[in-house]
């Protein structure tokens, strides 16, 4: 940001107030579970095959990658009906197993009680490794891959921010259990190796910053509020906000380490409690659903069944979006279900647009976080303009959708900056 | 239950290319508003109806073209469409930096051609590289500068004013010249004349202030260009002795606050980054100042816009890039562009003269209801009127009468109220001596000899005040409009405008004989001489027993060798004895050459060589004045051509 930038953010109206402060509903679990044998990029072979009975925190698939690496466990007591293809958030068809709920809730302790106080570093990055830890925020990368290279970290950030509009998962994750993010963050920030820490969260939650206070204080984690704007979350922006470093690929080049708060609290479960990720908190929102509420799923539930104990849609046309309005997908049907990396469910009632041409008033230009010209670079992809689109470096883009949202023309301008950017992977 | 699959994001910003045009159009018909109040309450109310009127006449036509356009292009959904190409305001905007006096027919064509032309051929809305307001302004400035409506008139604006002299000046003179227009406060609140929408100063910033406010229009483009016009102004001022007082006037007068605030935003013709953008607005800026100082527009806002608007997407592709990565070439752009156009308008500022210096007559003829407040006590003044406006619909007549040394009267005659409007009555010319000193080019006294319009009314402007209000005015100056009696005022006006013209093109010289020694001959020139390229025509006018006379016309130096500049024909009354076939007197009735130069050839004593003179007889060409004296004579050999054949 400088004199000759715009703001490279924007505040956007939050819609939080749906469900920041209802009462997190446990959902009665679904008969049938279906848990996708694949976290991210890749694939998982199951360990599991058709009529095997199954427990609470079992182990289901094994990676097949070692970079990639989350393992995944079962949410729920009952028998393998069979591996099923289905289509996942990604809108591709994978894998899933079939599990019939015996609702019995037999568990397994998956880990041993783990102390990483008095644990070394290597065994925290073992632990967090097996417990198959990934990046809750959306991403779903594998965590510990984050932290295999120590070397120059100043600055361990722990990401409660939750930028995007409606979602209240993380907010309300936290409140709920602050103990197990406090040990979750402790044990990311020494396996980090860095001298401090900073847990980022919106100045406006001011419970939650009284809560991480009352946790931290004390501690070398300081926490650092930031303002209500949106890409508060994203880590360039985050990284940014708090060091005022901009950097090329990685954090690291800063200096920093990022984690999400959720990814922290399931690892505080993990160590506390010996159980992976089984359940999710969702935040279920917007003007689609009969009952706007954050709940406690297990993993593998499909999207219908938790619309369903939310009261149902409303209206007969709408938006189901995986995520936030804004970096989340559509998806045409209900049947996909909820992984691991899954924090929302956010349904809007569709309402066409009247879009007319664009006016070139440069609001995209000026809020884009990635400082890049997205009015520029619609108009050159349309006339494939590859120099021009080189020049106008669109593979920076993130799809955060601020383009799109500020338009006042109603266009899809993220979309065309997405086209772009496939055209460019094409002819590179 | 139906789920749409759209990508993401799915969520939007309330503000819409809509509301802008809405909040917009809301400050455009507020500028209109306080155009049709000021109007109504200094000039009357058909001022302010002819405001709304014309407003009215673009708003009608702009949708007018929209809604033909999109029916030939067979668009389903016309009224959509017509919703979403925001005519309306392009019309608005054309409206409020045109004159009042622009011909409803004027507006209107240049409503379509801005529309059609302007916006609609580069693809509508949102495609146009030319703002369509001031693409329309410009068709209707390079057009119809003939068609303004001269029954609407009011007064000199100040951007005329100041560019009469020069756009400079100096300190010393500043108050005088700002008292024209009730000084720099009356102009912030806008109680002056200008283009219909740039009057109120204040009220436009206001404007800025609520679409800066709403986000519907972004803050660097107005605030670098204002500022940067003041700015360089302040410093050529300096450079010319003048000061604060001057750039503060810069930025009032004309459409330099208009124009920041509804034209230099305009978002569609203006370059899409910040950077980009503060180049465009200082290179407008800097760009109408040049103007100002160097063209002969009186204002330079508008075609600095056109120029820019032309630099818009070479502009954008200087800010190609990440704004992130790219930050230190975007600030070294800046840079350079920015420096680049201050260092070209402070460079063209060191060359301006201030015309005020040398045509004191000017500086000192600001108040003149103040000269005579005696005699203008029982009169009351309206707005000025300056001695070089347009009478074209007064039709007035003059012809030498006498002189008396370096004095000239004129025998004068001019249409009035009843004649000019075609009113209902018994109307008649009105008829006057106006007295001209030669020296000095201005009035010495009016002494009205038949008075033509509504007695009890037009006849406040005949009063020895009103008239006194003459005296000692030249061409430059102003005087000002009698209140109630306007159109005798203008009647009066012109006629001491054409005694000035006459006294000024030299006809005086026939009464001072002193002068014609100045002329020295060179060659004989044969009256049977070839002159086809002088094309002169004679038609018989009148005849008087063997006498008669012969209304010539012959091209003249200016359009026998088509040189630049404004020339026409000369024409002379050619009177032959039909007898002798010999000339018996030439009186020029009309001067199409160089004054100064050919005027020699045109003397009284330069035109009485021709008389007793036939085809076979040979005159002199007047040294200096060889081809106006060719002329004459292609007239003359006409004339007894003709004689010669009936």
């Amino acid at each position: 940001m400088s004199f000759l930038t715009g703001p490279m953010r924007f505040h956007l109206e939050g819609h939080k107030e749906l469900t920041a402060h209802k009462d997190v509903l446990v959902l009665e679990e679904p008969d049938d579970l279906y848990i996708p044998l694949v976290n991210g990029r890749a694939a998982c072979t199951p360990l599991v095959k058709e009529g095997d009975e199954v427990k609470v925190g079992q182990k289901l698939g094994e990676p097949s990658d070692g970079f990639w690496y989350v393992p995944i466990f079962s949410p729920v007591s009952g028998t393998v009906v069979g591996i099923e293809k289905r289509m996942t958030t990604a809108l591709k068809p994978a894998d899933h197993i079939h599990i019939k709920n015996d609702h019995k809730h037999i568990a397994t302790r998956a880990f041993k009680e783990f102390d990483y106080e008095s644990a070394s570093r290597e065994e925290i990055l073992d632990f967090v490794k097996a417990a198959g830890m990934a990046g809750l925020g959306g991403a779903g990368f594998p965590t510990f891959n984050k932290y295999t290279k120590p070397e120059g970290i100043e600055l361990f950030i722990v990401n409660a921010v939750e930028c995007e509009p409606y979602l209240t998962a993380d907010y309300a994750n936290s409140m709920a259990n602050a103990e197990l993010m406090r040990d979750g963050v402790l044990a990311l920030l020494k396996l980090s190796s860095a001298p401090k820490g900073k847990i980022a969260v919106k100045e406006d939650k001011k419970d939650l910053i009284a809560v991480l206070h009352k946790q931290f204080d004390g501690t070398p984690m300081e926490v650092a509020e930031v303002p209500d704007i949106y890409p508060a979350g994203w880590e360039r922006t985050l990284i940014y906000m708090l060091t005022g470093k901009r950097y090329d690929r990685l954090p690291a080049e800063a200096g920093c380490i990022l984690n999400n708060v959720s990814t922290a609290i399931a690892l505080g479960n993990a160590m506390k409690n010996g159980m992976p990720i089984t359940t999710k908190v969702l935040t279920v929102s917007g003007d689609g659903v009969a009952t706007p509420q954050n709940v406690i799923v297990p993993v593998g539930t499909p999207a219908s069944e938790v619309i369903r104990q939310c009261g149902g849609y409303v209206g007969e046309d709408c938006l189901l979006i995986a995520g936030g309005p804004m970096m989340g997908r559509t998806i045409p049907n209900d049947q996909f279900v909820i992984g691991i990396a899954n924090n929302g469910l956010t349904v809007l009632q569709h309402q066409e647009e009247f879009s007319v041409k664009c006016l070139r008033c440069g609001k995209c230009t000026e809020t884009c976080p990635s400082g890049l010209v997205p009015v520029r670079i619609n108009h050159a992809e349309k006339t494939k303009d590859i120099d021009t689109l080189k020049k106008l470096s669109v593979m920076d883009c993130i799809e955060c959708g601020l383009c799109t949202y500020i338009c006042p023309s109603k266009l899809d301008v993220t979309e065309g900056v997405r086209r772009a950017k496939r055209y460019m992977a094409l002819v590179k | 239950m139906k789920f749409t699959f759209k990508p993401s994001p799915n969520y939007r910003n309330e503000l819409s290319t809509v509301s802008i045009m809405k909040d917009l159009t809301l400050c455009l018909l507020a500028v209109l508003l306080y155009a049709v109040i000021y109007y109504s309450a200094a000039y009357g109310a058909q001022y302010g109806l002819r405001v709304v009127l014309l407003a009215c006449d673009a708003v009608v036509a702009s949708l007018a073209t929209d809604w033909v356009f999109f029916k030939v292009s067979k668009k389903e959904d016309i009224k959509k469409e017509i919703r979403s190409s925001f005519s309306w305001v392009t019309a608005l905007i054309l409206v409020l930096i045109s004159r009042i006096d622009t011909a409803y027919y004027a507006m209107a064509i240049a409503t379509i051609i801005a529309v059609f032309f302007g916006k609609l051929v580069f693809g509508g809305f949102g495609q146009n590289i030319f703002n369509p307001a001031a693409f329309g302004e410009a068709i209707i400035m390079s057009n119809f500068a003939a068609s303004y409506n001269t029954d609407f008139t009011t007064g000199a604006t100040p951007t005329t004013a100041a560019n009469s002299l020069g756009w400079m000046i100096p300190r010393s003179e500043f108050a005088t010249f700002i008292a024209k227009f009730g000084g720099l406060g009356k102009m912030f609140l806008g109680q002056y004349p200008s283009t219909i929408g740039s009057t109120c100063a204040l009220l436009i910033l206001v404007c800025a202030i609520y679409l800066i406010w709403r986000r519907d229009i972004d803050w660097q483009a107005p605030v670098f260009y204002i500022c940067t016009v003041f700015v360089e102004a302040l410093i050529i001022g300096l450079m010319h002795g003048a000061g604060v007082e001057y750039a503060l006037f810069s930025v009032l007068a004309g459409g330099v606050l208009f124009g920041g605030v509804f034209m230099v935003t305009d978002p569609v013709t203006t370059p899409v980054t910040i950077p980009g953008r503060i180049v465009y607005a200082v290179g407008a800026a800097s760009l109408t100042l040049i103007l100002r100082d160097k063209s002969n527009l009186a204002d330079g806002v508008l075609y600095a816009i056109l120029l820019m608007n032309m630099l818009s997407p070479a502009i954008d592709k200087m800010f190609d890039g990440n704004q992130i990565k790219d930050a230190a070439k975007f600030r070294r752009n800046t840079l350079i562009a920015v420096c680049a156009s201050f260092v070209a308008a402070l460079l063209v500022g060191t060359t301006v003269k201030p015309k005020s210096q040398e045509t004191p007559a000017a500086s000192g003829s600001t108040s003149a209801p103040a000269s005579a407040p005696a005699a203008s006590a029982s009169v009351s003044y309206g707005d000025a009127l300056a001695m070089s406006y347009n009478f074209n619909a007064n039709k007035a007549e003059c012809a030498l009468d006498h002189t008396d040394g370096s004095l000239a009267s004129y025998a004068c005659s001019a249409k009035g109220f009843g004649l000019v409007t075609n009113a209902d009555g018994d109307y008649s010319r009105n008829e006057a001596i106006v007295t001209v000193d030669t020296d000095s080019l201005t009035v010495k006294s009016v002494e009205l000899t038949s008075f033509g319009d509504t007695a009890g009314v037009g006849d406040q402007a005949t009063s020895e005040a009103a008239l006194a209000q003459f005296e000692s005015k030249g061409l430059e100056d102003e005087v000002n409009l009698v209140s109630g009696a306007t159109f005798t005022t203008r009647s009066i006006a012109s006629m001491v405008q054409a005694a000035l013209t006459a006294a000024q093109s030299g006809e005086t010289v026939a009464a001072a004989p002193s002068v014609s020694s100045d002329v020295n001959y060179g060659d004989a020139l044969s009256m049977s001489y070839n002159f086809n390229a002088n094309k002169a025509e004679c038609t018989l006018d009148g005849e008087d027993g063997s006498l008669a006379r012969y209304a010539c016309t012959a091209k003249g130096f200016g359009l026998v060798t088509n040189a630049d500049g404004d020339y026409s024909n000369n024409e002379a009354y050619v009177t032959v004895d039909k007898d002798t076939l010999t000339i018996t007197g030439i009186e020029l009735t009309n001067f199409g050459d160089t004054a100064g130069v050919g005027d020699q050839a045109t003397s009284a004593s330069a035109l009485a060589q021709f008389e007793g003179k036939g085809l076979e007889d040979d005159v002199n060409l007047v040294s200096g004045a060889t081809f106006t004296t060719r002329s004459v004579a292609a007239m003359a050999q006409a004339a007894l051509q003709a004689a010669g054949e009936d």
